[in-house]
């Protein structure tokens, strides 16, 4: 009879931490307070970007990878740059999220979020995606959290081409990385791209072209081997992509 | 999009609803019945319950961001003699949010105002006819909604004013419109730029009701 009682209050404390642990996910918004998330977007010539969506989010919990916002994530605020590529969102306040999120210019994706309005879900594809973790890396003060200036890269089609010159009969193999277009401000690692491009080159064939988008100023990776050499690493190469050129040669 | 009311030209109305409540009195005094003994009229109060159509104006949030629907209003009050009355009232509306770039991450808030009231009735002890104006003051309380299971509230002091006029069926029920204004002004802890100060914590609102009135002899 004892062990029965003593089974049953364990099971009873147990299943209140459950909930307990549960219930700490979730974030806790104060009463009475808003704060402003600040900047201003300029793109790599140094003029002001207007128009941009900007989205902030409170989060708790890991982040366990880098991509848009996780499900989990509360939308706490949101707007646009204005014509001077400044913006004040008004925010609501989270009282225990680990951090705050800041989004620019990156679609949410199907999160269970409020629709805003339409014009607000919508990204400039012209130029890339920033990400930045506002609460860690800016002091929130007097209410601002104030993320200063934050550059945003246009993005730019180009053309990569392999030609054959030499007498080599050997198949080519090759691959095209460029980065992604969505930025980490916060660390230095990068999203993953998943827009990389596998190919080759037959003996038979002396020429190929392969379109690719990068933001200007960035590099693509050209990476590629013999394939008689086939225990070989892939040697690879820089591209830097700048506002003049179009198309990149490379020669073998 | 929410239709423009002239509500200026509304405010207007209703103060001259109030100027003309004593002399609309006066008038009112040769039609009034005297076959009820004075106990009939002197009630000790009353209670009212009534549907409210809250149409917030001006610039700032509640008007710019809300879609609001109706709500309901209920109001208790003790008659200290036949002229003047003190009481609470209690309203409720929900509003759903339409525009987040001015209120941040909020989906919806239940707003509601709990007034202390002072009133004055402007007829006659014998009349079925009550017009009433009343001035209150309270507390008001946007509890907001975020998803399915945030909330956190917003809160401040409410003014209102009010003209009524009620109409007694028999002794203990009657039926009454109300039109009404309201001054909010919340206290949310903003950043000191004033335009976002002022939107958040301002609300104006108009808001006509009707509904039944109970009588308390």
């Amino acid at each position: 009879m004892f062990l029965y009682r003593a089974m049953k209050k364990v099971l009873f404390l147990t299943l209140l931490s459950a909930i307990w642990f549960s219930c700490e996910t979730e974030i806790d918004f104060e009463d009475n307070r808003r704060i402003v998330v600040s900047g201003q977007l300029m793109n790599t010539s140094n003029t002001s970007l207007g128009g941009m969506n900007v989205e902030v989010y409170a989060q708790k919990g890991s982040r366990t990878f880098l991509s848009g916002p996780l499900e989990n994530d509360v939308l706490i605020g949101l707007g646009r740059s204005d014509s001077n590529g400044e913006f004040n969102i008004t925010a609501i306040s989270p009282e225990n999220a680990d951090r705050i999120e800041v989004f620019i210019n990156i679609n949410r994706g199907n999160l269970n979020q409020s629709v805003p309005p339409s014009e607000l879900n919508r990204i400039d594809s012209d130029f890339t995606g920033i990400f930045l973790i506002a609460a860690e890396n800016f002091p929130v003060l007097d209410d601002i959290l104030d993320i200063g200036e934050v550059a945003i890269n246009r993005v730019k089609s180009v053309t990569i081409e392999l030609e054959r010159i030499s007498n080599l009969t050997d198949t080519l193999q090759y691959f095209i990385e460029p980065k992604p277009f969505i930025r980490d401000l916060s660390s230095s690692s990068d999203f993953p791209s998943g827009r990389t491009l596998f190919g080759s080159l037959n003996p038979d064939n002396f020429f190929v072209s392969r379109p690719a988008q990068s933001a200007c100023g960035d590099t693509i990776v050209l990476g590629y081997r013999l394939m008689n050499q086939s225990d070989v690493e892939f040697e690879e190469q820089q591209i830097i992509i700048d506002e003049e050129t179009n198309t990149f040669r490379f020669t073998f | 999009m929410r239709r423009p009311i002239h509500l200026d030209s509304l405010f207007s109305f209703f103060l001259l609803l109030l100027i003309c409540a004593e002399s609309f009195g006066q008038v009112e005094e040769d039609a009034v019945k005297n076959d009820q003994p004075d106990y009939y009229y002197d009630v000790l109060g009353s209670v009212k319950i009534g549907m409210l159509f809250p149409k917030p104006y001006g610039e700032n949030a509640l008007s710019e961001a809300y879609d609001t629907g109706n709500g309901i209003q209920l109001e208790a009050k003790v008659q200290v003699n036949h002229k003047l009355g003190v009481g609470l009232q209690y309203q409720v509306f929900k509003g759903q949010v339409t525009d987040q770039i001015v209120v941040g991450g909020v989906d919806a808030s239940r707003i509601a105002h709990v007034f202390a009231l002072f009133g004055i009735n402007h007829l006659k002890l014998k009349s079925p006819w009550r017009l009433e104006t009343d001035f209150g003051v309270g507390y008001l309380e946007f509890r907001n909604e975020r998803g399915p299971i945030i909330e956190f509230k917003d809160t401040g002091l409410t003014l209102k004013l009010s003209a009524s006029l009620s109409y007694r069926f028999n002794s203990w029920i009657g039926a009454y419109i109300q039109v009404q204004y309201n001054w909010g002004f919340l206290s949310i802890d903003t950043p000191d730029i004033s335009e976002i100060r002022d939107v958040l914590n301002r609300t104006t609102l108009f808001a006509p009701s009707f509904g039944l009135r109970f009588y308390v002899l």
